[in-house]
């Protein structure tokens, strides 16, 4: 998938967007996992 | 990660945290190994959630700039062996904060290494829960 051009995009107010990842320990994780209580998504543009 | 020193503040205010990156598998495991880090290490090397946020790249000047050598210098300072990225360095990074009914409360694309929201705008987010 090549990456799309933005412009500066802000979605405060909006839905969160959807996901399903799965983390080191090969466990999934959906956006939904996490309703009815705050989310803090962290995005490290590399590990230092 | 300056979130960790954090961690006891955030488990209080019932805050789930999901750190995502965009390396391999093998090099997450390292890092949440080495970092003991307390939330999961999501690995997304589609990139397709961080450009659905609008993280794009990054200019130069954000991110060889002084305040970029000025964050990983600190970093050294504290001990930390600084790996070569093995991947894309112009990809940025950013925060999403999303509200117990899954819409975004705060919105943040750094521009650079150095530039990430304080831990108290983050909680400042959140709404305040009423204890008996």
């Amino acid at each position: 998938m090549a990456r799309p051009r933005m412009t500066k995009l802000d979605l405060t107010g909006q839905p969160a967007l959807p996901f399903a990842l799965t983390d080191t320990g090969g466990q999934i994780h959906r956006l939904e996992d996490y309703a009815g209580r705050p989310l803090l998504l962290v995005f490290h543009r590399h590990l230092a | 990660m300056q979130l960790q020193q954090h961690e006891h503040e955030i488990a209080a205010r019932q805050l789930a945290v999901l750190v995502v990156t965009f390396e391999s598998r093998e090099r997450a495991q390292r890092y949440a190994a080495e970092m003991k880090l307390p939330w999961p290490l999501l690995v997304d090397e589609s990139r397709r959630l961080a450009w659905g946020y609008g993280m794009d790249r990054g200019r130069r000047w954000d991110l060889y700039g002084p305040a970029a050598i000025w964050t990983y210098l600190k970093l050294l300072a504290r001990g930390r062996r600084l790996e070569r990225p093995t991947d894309d360095v112009t990809q940025l990074g950013g925060d999403i904060l999303v509200g117990a009914d899954a819409r975004v409360l705060l919105h943040h694309v750094g521009s650079g290494p150095a530039d990430r929201p304080a831990v108290s705008e983050i909680l400042e987010r959140l709404p305040v829960v009423a204890t008996d």
